[in-house]
């Protein structure tokens, strides 16, 4: 993984990069992507992906509102690192 | 235009009317105070797992019948990776590779025709919460955060704004008649995004621009319009169309290019692992089909043959399942087919619209209705008087006949022997007015017709009343 | 039932915890294995539990597992202030138990690594000798049981990080059948692979902690009670596979596995050696899959609900990159760059896809083995307990150890570390894994090897329990 390839992936997971940690990182990527190659050797032909350790028994949820939040909204709110009565608030997205 | 083909596709999201979010058990109420509708699970607390809602799924399911959708046997979620402080896990949770409803297709009446539009698919997904902009801060509400949208994505094989307009009535008027969405477009229950390309006759799809921002179908319409000439001007001049997403400007009646910060997405989407796939057994596929309603295009032709009814008053008719529902109930409680419509299309409508009722909701039950239309039929009681009754059914509910027994003012007049009898009385007290009558004056007609409704109370219908003086007149 | 008795005594007289209070927090000064200890609280939100259940019995858990109003720090400085408004679903039956949860304990930061080496906020020794880790990432789940301070501590293992610290440590190490214990509450790392675990001092403890916890859970869709019956054992006599060949091991491990194969047959159990050869594949498929998941399971810390914010932003798309600068270490950083990668498009078949396909192969081959055996005995990590210092594993190294612990995960195989002996004054032991849902196999091959060798407390340990065993 070259640098570039680097700062687009750092990117894409909304991680600011600090200069004395882009070799280190590079490093251990390029590390791990380099034995991932060890994958090809193995023949996937008519293989279906496994995209969950089992299919579970049929489990959906009845459509029925809490009669007790397990938290209170306000008690939610008040975690926000800024907030007033009724938001969370952020530095303006706009 | 002549020179080009225009292709417009939609996607259309609408909020479903499940009592809770789609992957939570917190309510949704629009309009509530911001964040009083939230739990760890939708505010993407440390922890929590999702828990899809089956109700959002059924929904989903009668959608995809309706639209001729191949239903999925195994569908599945998937997490679509982008950061934006209004979704709170920072990956939305949809579905890509296994939607609930694959292909399929929906017919609409537009200018005189049918036209049908191809379905892409549809898939379930969550909504992201609001953000309010205020100076140099934002201020987030995830209430709507987690709540159930079904996305629906047509082909672009719309060709105009209008057609666009009409398909997104038609499918509006669908999901509500269904109960799934109430598709109110200002609340935000029925959102639409398009694209839209154009090209030289007969050359195919063109470069795609996304349009954004479009809160009615009206503004679907004219924004169609808008970019349909936009891009015509381009390519007369030269000017190269791009590939992009544009905003619509309903204020100035324009579109723009949407600003945007980030780089091109890549929305690395994969299978929710926290959600495993859904397989509908056939419990759940006898549900769906037991939910499904008679949709609107069905019921129109139906009703038109049923009742032998105009174009314009079965459209009135069916415009809304409720009215639909109240008149046939009418009906088959044996009240007169005609009447009953020009009724309910009449008086009834001005009346609930003047009190800002809703049909399904006031003290006129069908069975109260169709016994005043028998009243006014059999000549118990005449359109006046029934107009009364209407309302005073809505203020007091009560029967028509316990309302007539009531009011003094109402009880019939024995019957039309007892009328003819009354004329019979006033014309030999009145030969001066026959003699004017005689005489072409026309004004002693109504002399006499005042007369007779004084002596009868108005109990009569003034249009039987005439015609039964001018029978006895000779005229 | 001796030591129980004890244990629920501990808590229960303001003499007795005063003096484990004592002890504990002066233990602790040396083996760092609680982030947060307070015996008062978790007693306060005990709910019930009967004479018979685990009343009264002091446990530690993990910092990736919710217990309301405790921390829930993940050992990372991002959620470094954070605690809980709710219990994991795991915990409210341990609570219902009557048990008590007397503080939440050190691991790597939000479970990645294998030696606790990785949390941003405390280190930990091994109770057996202070220069040595206790292993990850349950590394302060495995100490406070190695050092008698809780008899059970709950963990969590994604790819082996409630065995291998337990088998650094000289305990009892579970990971159920993926399912089998809820995960809500449990902290996402990578959701398809992990698993809340236990961690015990004895195999009667860890039975009597799992028939609590486990069973489906409205709460987490992918929970599961065990579908009908548990398969019978193939024969009277237990068979277990072990591997034919072991490469890679140090002479220690080498040599008590060789030993356990022994002990196993003086157990007159029959003794089956396999090969299993996508052995060979499962630390790429592992590494690609966890690594994706998690990339988008820590996407949700960017400060704007809660947690560490960055004071150095202006706008939206700053404050969300310098958070998470500033709040995740290096190792969950090249994680979630790794796991973004994989995913990409023109990227993600040739990784993710591919490793998801060779999941199902490792799933199947092991469906093959358990056709012929009962139980499938390995080794647990080919060291013993490393220095935290020194020339010891390097990073890429200890992913590459994890060959042994990531099969159970990858398959969703329930599997358990046993400890089998000491060697150089360090713990030795294997794990046995079996089909799913068959955690009662895995008792009673733990229990019967018990009954050789009773694991032995670690040198450094709590005074206060130590006098009754």
């Amino acid at each position: 993984m070259d640098r570039k390839e680097l700062e687009t992936t750092a990117s894409l997971a909304m991680l600011q990069l600090h200069e004395d940690e882009v070799d280190t990182l590079t490093d251990a990527v390029t590390t791990m992507l380099d034995y991932f190659s060890l994958m090809e050797d193995v023949d996937i032909s008519g293989l279906a992906p496994t995209t969950h350790a089992f299919i579970a028994q049929e489990s959906v949820r009845d459509d029925i509102i809490a009669e007790v939040p397990e938290v209170e909204p306000k008690e939610l709110l008040s975690r926000g690192p800024e907030h007033d009565e009724d938001h969370f608030i952020i530095p303006n997205v706009l | 235009m002549a020179a080009f083909d225009t292709f417009i596709g939609l996607e259309v999201h609408i909020h479903l009317l499940t009592k809770t979010k789609v992957f939570c058990d917190c309510a949704f109420e629009y309009g509530a105070p911001p964040n009083t509708h939230v739990c760890p699970v939708c505010l993407g607390y440390p922890g929590v797992l999702p828990t899809v809602n089956r109700e959002a799924l059924k929904f989903s399911y009668m959608v995809g019948e309706a639209l001729h959708c191949t239903p999925s046997e195994k569908t599945f979620f998937e997490r679509k990776n982008y950061f934006y402080p209004d979704m709170s896990k920072n990956y939305q949770i949809t579905q890509f590779q296994e939607p609930v409803g694959l292909g399929g297709y929906f017919e609409f009446k537009t200018q005189g025709k049918t036209k049908k539009i191809r379905i892409h698919d549809i898939h379930l997904e969550e909504d992201a919460g609001k953000m309010i902009h205020d100076g140099n801060r934002s201020l987030v509400d995830y209430n709507r955060a987690g709540t159930s949208l079904l996305e629906i994505v047509t082909e672009p094989d719309l060709s105009s704004g209008e057609e666009a307009e009409d398909f997104l009535q038609a499918f509006r008027q669908m999901v509500q008649y269904m109960g799934v969405c109430d598709g109110n477009m200002e609340e935000g229950s029925l959102r639409c995004d398009a694209n839209i390309s154009i090209n030289k006759k007969g050359k195919g799809l063109g470069t795609k621009v996304e349009i954004k921002n479009m809160n009615s179908s009206r503004n679907v319409r004219i924004a169609m319009r808008y970019e349909q000439r936009r891009q015509a001007r381009a390519k007369k001049t030269g000017t190269k169309i791009v590939q992009e997403t544009r905003l619509w400007d309903a204020e100035n009646k324009k579109t723009q290019k949407m600003r945007t910060k980030e780089a091109a997405h890549d929305y690395r989407y994969f299978p929710e692992p926290d959600i495993p796939p859904f397989i509908p057994d056939e419990q759940f596929k006898e549900a769906v089909r037991a939910a499904m309603v008679e949709l609107p295009a069905v019921r129109k032709e139906r009703m038109k043959g049923e009742y032998g009814l105009q174009n314009d008053m079965v459209d009135f008719l069916t415009a809304e399942k409720s009215r639909a529902d109240f008149y046939e109930k009418v009906i088959a409680s044996g009240a007169d087919k005609e009447t009953s419509a020009k009724w309910m299309k009449g008086e009834f409508t001005k009346l609930l619209s003047r009190e800002g009722l809703d049909i399904s909701t006031t003290n006129m039950t069908p069975q109260r209705f169709s016994d005043l239309m028998k009243l006014l039929g059999d000549g118990t009681i005449h359109a006046n008087i029934a107009k009364q009754i209407l309302e005073i059914i809505l203020e007091e509910d009560k029967d028509p006949s316990v309302i007539i027994s009531e009011r003094e003012l109402m009880r019939p007049a024995a019957d039309a022997s007892g009328l003819e009898n009354l004329i019979k009385e006033i014309i030999a007290l009145e030969p001066a007015a026959i003699a004017d009558i005689k005489e072409g004056n026309q004004k002693a007609i109504g002399f006499l017709m005042g007369k007779v409704m004084k002596e009868t109370k108005g109990s009569f219908d003034p249009a039987t009343v005439r015609a039964k003086l001018l029978e006895l007149l000779g005229i | 039932m001796a030591i129980d008795t004890k244990w629920s005594e501990i808590l229960n007289s303001s003499e007795n915890k005063g003096a484990y209070i004592k002890e504990v927090q002066d233990l602790d000064d040396e083996i760092g294995a609680f982030l947060q200890f307070d015996p008062d609280l978790g007693a306060a939100l005990t709910t019930g539990g009967s004479e018979n259940s685990l009343k009264g019995l002091p446990f530690a858990v993990k910092d990736n597992i919710a217990v309301k109003d405790f921390n829930l720090t993940c050992g990372s400085k991002i959620l470094e202030t954070f605690s809980s408004p709710y219990s994991a679903t795991a915990v409210k039956r341990l609570l219902e138990a009557g048990a008590i949860p007397v503080g939440k304990v050190n691991l790597d930061e939000f479970g990645m690594g294998s030696a606790t080496t990785n949390s941003a906020l405390r280190k930990t020794v091994n109770p057996w000798n202070p220069d040595r880790v206790p292993g990850g990432s349950s590394g302060g789940s495995a100490a406070a049981v190695a050092a008698g301070m809780v008899p059970f501590s709950l963990g969590s293992d994604t790819g082996g990080s409630v065995r291998q610290p337990a088998n650094f440590c000289g305990v009892y190490g579970l990971k159920p059948t993926y399912g089998a214990v809820s995960r809500y509450g449990l902290v996402a790392y990578a959701s398809s692979l992990e698993c809340i675990g236990i961690l015990s001092e004895s195999v009667d403890m860890m039975e009597r902690v799992y028939e609590t916890i486990k069973g489906s859970d409205p709460k987490d869709q992918t929970s599961r009670d065990a579908s009908g019956e548990i398969p019978d054992l193939h024969h009277e006599t237990m068979t277990i596979g072990v591997l034919e060949s072991t490469e890679g091991l140090d002479e220690e491990v080498a040599q008590a596995y060789e030993e356990a194969i022994n002990q196993c047959k003086s157990l007159g159990w029959n003794i089956l050696p396999v090969t299993i050869d996508s052995l060979n594949y499962v630390v790429p498929v592992y590494y690609t899959i966890a690594a994706a998941e998690a990339s988008a399971n820590l996407a949700r810390y960017t400060g704007v609900r809660y947690g560490h914010r960055s004071a150095q932003s202006t706008d939206v798309q700053s404050m969300t990159r310098e958070t998470r600068e500033e709040g995740f270490g290096s190792e969950v950083k090249s994680r979630i760059i790794l796991g973004t990668y994989v995913l990409r498009s023109g990227f993600q078949d040739q990784y993710y896809v591919r490793a998801q396909k060779i999941r199902t192969r490792i799933k199947m081959d092991l469906a093959e083995v358990y056709e012929k055996v009962d139980l499938l005995m390995m080794p647990v990590f080919p060291t013993q307990a490393f220095p935290a210092t020194g020339d010891s594993l390097t990073p890429f190294q200890q992913k590459l150890a994890d060959r042994y612990t990531i099969t159970a995960n990858l398959a969703g195989l329930p599997a358990m570390s046993v400890p089998t002996g000491v060697k150089n004054g360090l713990p030795v032991g294997v794990q046995f894994m079996a089909p799913e849902f068959c955690e009662t196999h895995l008792f009673k091959a733990a229990k019967a090897y018990e009954a050789i060798y009773r694991p032995q407390r670690a040198s450094k340990s709590l005074h206060l329990i130590q006098e009754v065993r």
